[in-house]
């Protein structure tokens, strides 16, 4: 279909906008999904805001418990599925071409398609605010209250709905990735040579791939309840709720750990730079993360323990819950055997690292306690869980993705942060985050349940809850500080130069920002901390410091060239989903449009003739 | 994907790792994610077996002998895949687009074989709505013979591909990758074959209490 | 270059050729095997479900092996593919686990609430099925109208009573959709051939009771009142008449119109 491609010219230019929607550059769509993410991590941070102030005090009127409800859904949906896991691809799609020393991904349009997919399933997601029917039943929107006629209006159509886009985004996305790792590693990285954030790349593109097709048919099935007659989780009909909650658990598990394993990988990368050693335990950390991967498939219904499985089941998943803390555990004491007898600097990224360990282990802890099946008949649904949830996720994986922000940053930007105000936007989460939610461990051992929109004056929670909201006042401004050092830092920072932390990876050989075709030539890797080992090498034959590789003229390396067919498809299959909630005719329209789009992009090279 | 029968430079001949194609390693990736789809649309078929709270029941739905021979012509579909991906090989063009007509052809009869007998089911009383047999059974085969026919229209579009002359020992790739997902399809069928038709085609509802 | 050339050998034109010859044998064992007329399937007895399984899984290993072409290329894709289908495998063996052997009973609300299975009156069903699909072609297997919901009553096998007419609206809308979805009616009370509620009153008769429920109250008034406020009255000597469960204000988000509707719906059930 010559014509096709005809019609409208094949982009090729790298300035406008133009060229940002139809990039196929695997750090600008890092950049894309970074920004966008951390619009979102703004916008689900006020709902947290709101839910606060309405807590801050006992038998508060502020919100009602409608808008209460679409806030914490709606929190805990973008936070997960539009904050956490898009920070995790922005870092995937910035550093592993160039950790692993390739030019770009596999698959550079798939890689766009899954950027455009993330944004119009986010916007497919929060459409129900335009009409005031947010989703409200909750980010695991448990059945029957998610069926008609207990939530009669659209907002579990549209949380439905967009999470099926948001779905084929994180697949497409990790299949990607997957292929990427496998296959297009320089020469001399064997797997056991890769940085150890590759390899968490790899383990939760895994656990992505074979997740996320069980929520997928969990969604579509209560899809089918709410808008084709049938009754997969309604007792009315036959249907059991609970097959509900074990196919949101089946992909929820996998996905918690999704969700923790890349900042991991961060902080494996962090604490040797800063370090000055080489990660401890390379192996054990590479097994352990190997282990955590597989496991992680055996522990779901630990959130079930209170529905009524039976005793065995019950006993089974607490063994295998407590099992899975020991490959964790091993990660902490490499961390810490990381920074043994190591000459530690104490950059903001370094920080960060070292925050997410602490906090991480508070929250372990408390997760461990959760393993128990009885303690956990106590805990389950109170704000104890919250506090676990908090403490994992925000002092883990956003600690962590922070560490990851401030150490390569510089590297995209070309310009160091600044320390002062990083070292204050540090505190002030730390703090922050702790005086949040460290009492929200009491308050929920006391009796205070989830997602309740008030509490009597008689209940005893108000002094706890009046402290997480004050402690939410100092993580707003943590926010702040850090918008404007970010900000600050990219127009006037210091010029950061290709290696400012003197750093193992192969990524610091290149320059800040790095070229578009990353390397001029693809390095031999000579082991693991294959830069390292070219600085000592240097270093004893007598050279002076190694500089970085030098730009080439671009037009002597063909890249990948942009393409429009990915927004395209990614506009086409968002309306196949939004016509199910308003005619089935946009549906249609929007398959035809997908796939002319397939066709287009089937029809088109990888990169055209004129680029050569 | 490439344009014409040359291999697209720097394409199939680039540097790889394992020294496999990147596209065929996907294919693999996808299918084992696929897996987990279909199994747990399965699995929720297994679960409400025997929970429908009303009639029509399998027993009384299902037809074994009929969904027996549309399996046969998927069977036979999956023999002609593999000799359009030969011709490819060796470069025969006639009979890759006559093995690929097959293909598509044979395809085509399953989805017709699915429409007319899921077409007697409702009439007979078989909904999405009416009880859960009827939920996962049309859920299940619904998305199989989606998947039949977003193959069959690759198919196709590989036929257009070698009628112009542009499939061939170069492009042998995007055959066998095609071919990858044709014999999954085929593979998934002839699971669902055995769990829906030959094992649970006979269930009934629950039975009266003995002594009546 | 073609990258297939990179695997090793490829099966002949013959060999394929068997393969399909083997599938096709197994599937007629397969079906010979459970066909009742053919007298086997009696005989196998629990033997059934491992026996067709192993054939199954005979003939998924040989188009993977042999037309997949898995046997011959790197073992890469085999351990890629293997991950999915026995984390498939696995998973749908710990659900069906869950579901039926590790306590909690899930399946006893179905065995106490399903009727009896009767092979003839399944046929009878069938026949009055499919001349009803003769008479009136429905293009969709999504349900137009709502599923035959089964009554049962102690002991006997009863036939779901036909659905009464819908009473058609000046607004056009029909309660018997609203009681049965936006309403919600349907999910706690019980009307014959529609409904088959949890809690609450019965409502099957009350196009005939409704007058005499509260005193003073016309029977489109009462059941007028008793959606849009609950709470109001609650009749004493009707079964499952709690005061309480329907709260107030459940109704809240039904229009005039549709709570008209749902009168007109509910003074039709005599």
């Amino acid at each position: 279909m010559a014509t096709l491609t005809g019609v409208l010219a094949r982009p090729s230019g790298y300035t406008g906008v133009w060229s940002w929607i139809t990039t196929v550059d695997h750090k600008r769509i890092g950049i894309l999904y970074g920004f966008t993410a951390f619009a979102m991590l703004l916008i689900a941070g006020l709902e947290a805001g709101v839910m606060r102030s309405q807590l801050a005090t006992a038998d508060s009127e502020l919100i009602g418990p409608g808008v209460f409800n679409q806030m914490f859904t709606m929190h805990a949906t973008a936070m997960v599925f539009n904050v956490i896991m898009p920070l995790s691809a922005s870092f995937f799609n910035l550093i592993v071409p160039l950790a692993i020393g390739a030019r770009d991904v596999a698959f550079p349009r798939l890689n766009a398609l899954s950027y455009w997919l993330f944004l119009f399933g986010t916007l497919l997601l929060h459409a129900g605010f335009l009409q005031n029917q947010a989703p409200d039943a909750g980010w695991f929107s448990y059945a029957s209250l998610t069926e008609k006629p207990y939530s009669a209006n659209a907002g579990l159509d549209f949380w439905a709905l967009g999470l099926l886009v948001l779905g084929t985004s994180s697949v497409a996305a990790a299949l990607n990735f997957t292929v990427t790792i496998i296959n297009m590693r320089a020469p001399g990285m064997g797997l056991m040579r890769m940085p150890l954030f590759i390899w968490m790349t790899l383990i939760t593109s895994i656990l992505l791939i074979l997740a996320f097709p069980v929520i997928t048919v969990g969604l579509i099935e209560l899809t089918m309840d709410r808008n084709f007659g049938t009754h997969f989780f309604m007792p009315q009909g036959g249907g059991d709720p609970l097959l509900w909650q074990h196919l949101f658990w089946v992909f929820g598990h996998p996905e918690v750990y999704i969700l923790i394993l890349p900042p991991m990988g961060v902080v494996s990368e962090v604490l040797p730079a800063f370090s000055r050693k080489p990660l401890f335990g390379y192996p054990f950390m590479v097994f352990s993360g190997i282990v955590i991967g597989i496991m992680s498939w055996a522990v779901w219904s630990h959130h079930m323990f209170t529905t009524g499985l039976g005793p065995v089941a019950n006993s089974v998943f607490t063994i295998t819950t407590m099992l899975i803390a020991v490959p964790t555990g091993v990660k902490i004491f490499n961390w810490i055997g990381t920074m043994w007898g190591g000459a530690i600097e104490f950059k903001t990224s370094m920080l960060f690292a070292v925050g997410f360990i602490a906090l991480f282990i508070i929250g372990g802890l408390s997760g461990v306690s959760h393993a128990v099946a009885p303690a956990d008949s106590q805990q389950q649904d109170t704000y104890y869980i919250v506090a676990h949830i908090h403490y994992v996720l925000f002092g883990g994986s956003l600690f962590g993705i922070f560490a990851g922000i401030y150490y390569w940053g510089p590297k995209f930007t070309g310009k160091m942060f600044g320390e002062g105000l990083g070292k204050l936007h540090f505190w002030l989460m730390f703090i922050g985050m702790n005086v949040t939610f460290f009492p929200m461990h009491f308050v929920g051992m006391n009796g205070m349940p989830r997602r309740v929109y008030t509490y009597s004056a008689e209940s005893g929670f108000q002094l706890l809850n009046s402290l997480s909201s004050l402690g939410y006042i100092i993580l707003f401004f943590a926010f702040v500080v850090f918008i404007i050092n970010f900000l600050r830092s990219s127009k006037n920072g210091a010029e950061a130069g290709n290696d400012p932390w003197d750093a193992p990876g192969l990524e610091w050989s290149i320059s800040s920002p790095p070229p578009a075709y990353n390397f001029a030539k693809i390095p031999q890797v000579l082991g693991r901390d294959h830069f390292w080992i070219v600085k000592e090498l240097a270093r004893e034959a007598g050279q002076g410091p190694v500089q970085a590789e030098a730009h080439v003229d671009e037009r002597t390396i063909h890249m990948p060239s942009p393409s429009y067919w990915p927004i395209i498809i990614a506009f086409g299959v968002t309306w196949i989903a939004g016509g199910i909630l308003t005619h089935y005719a946009l549906s249609f329209i929007g398959g035809l449009i997908a796939f002319v789009g397939v066709v287009g992009w089937g029809n088109e090279p990888a990169s055209a003739q004129s680029d050569h | 994907m490439a344009h014409a029968v040359e291999p697209a430079p720097h394409a199939e001949e680039e540097y790889t790792t394992t020294g496999l194609n990147h596209r065929k390693l996907l294919m693999w990736v996808f299918l084992g994610s696929d897996c987990m789809f279909f199994g747990t649309l399965i699995a929720t078929y297994m679960v409400y077996r025997g929970q429908s709270l009303n009639g029509p029941y399998p027993i009384d739905i299902i037809n074994v002998p009929v969904t027996t021979i549309s399996t046969f012509v998927l069977l036979c579909s999956s023999f002609a895949m593999v000799q359009a991906l030969a011709a490819t090989n060796r470069d025969d063009q006639k009979a890759i687009r006559i093995w690929l007509l097959a293909t598509a052809f044979l395809g085509a009869i399953f989805i017709g074989f699915q429409i007319v007998e899921f077409n007697a089911f409702k009439n007979e009383g078989l909904t999405l709505g009416v009880n859960l047999f009827g939920a996962s059974f049309f859920t299940l085969t619904g998305f199989h013979g989606a998947h039949v026919t977003l193959g069959v229209i690759w198919l196709l579009g590989m036929a257009v591909l070698a009628f112009k002359g542009r499939v061939g020992p170069a492009t042998a790739l995007d055959v066998e990758i095609l071919g990858l997902y044709w014999h999954f399809v085929d593979i998934v069928w002839i699971i669902i074959f055995t769990l829906l038709y030959l094992i649970g085609g006979f269930d009934t509802g629950p039975l009266p209490p003995s002594g009546g | 270059m073609s990258s297939s050339h990179q695997e090793g050998h490829h099966p002949t034109f013959k060999q394929y050729v068997w393969v399909a010859i083997i599938l096709f044998a197994i599937t007629i064992v397969e079906f010979v095997l459970i066909w009742p007329r053919a007298g086997i399937v009696e005989s196998l007895g629990y033997s059934k479900l491992p026996l067709l399984a192993i054939l199954s899984a005979i003939k998924f290993a040989i188009v993977i092996a042999f037309y997949m072409h898995l046997k011959f290329d790197n073992k890469l894709f085999t351990w890629v593919f293997l991950a999915g289908l026995f984390l498939a495998f696995g998973v749908s063996v710990a659900l069906l686990g869950l579901f039926t052997a590790l306590g909690g009973e899930p399946r006893a609300y179905a065995l106490e609430r399903a009727i009896p299975y009767d092979a003839e009156e399944a046929e009878h069903q069938r026949e009055q099925q499919k001349k009803k699909a003769a008479e009136t072609p429905v293009a969709t297997i999504a349900p137009t109208e709502p599923a035959p919901v089964a009554t049962k009553s102690s002991g006997t096998v009863d036939t779901p009573t036909e659905a009464p007419d819908p009473v058609v609206q000046p607004s056009g809308l029909d309660g018997q959709e609203i009681f049965l979805g936006s309403g919600g009616c349907g999910a706690c009370h019980t009307v014959d051939g529609v409904s088959q509620g949890l809690v609450g009153p019965d409502l099957s008769h009350l196009g005939t009771e409704a007058a005499e429920r509260k005193p003073g109250m016309s029977a489109e008034d009462y059941i007028f009142e008793s959606i849009r406020d609950p709470q109001a009255f609650v009749a004493t000597g009707v079964e499952r008449a709690i005061p309480g469960i329907m709260t107030a204000g459940i109704t809240g988000g039904l229009s005039d119109e549709e709570v008209q509707a749902l009168v007109d719906f509910l003074l039709a059930q005599k």
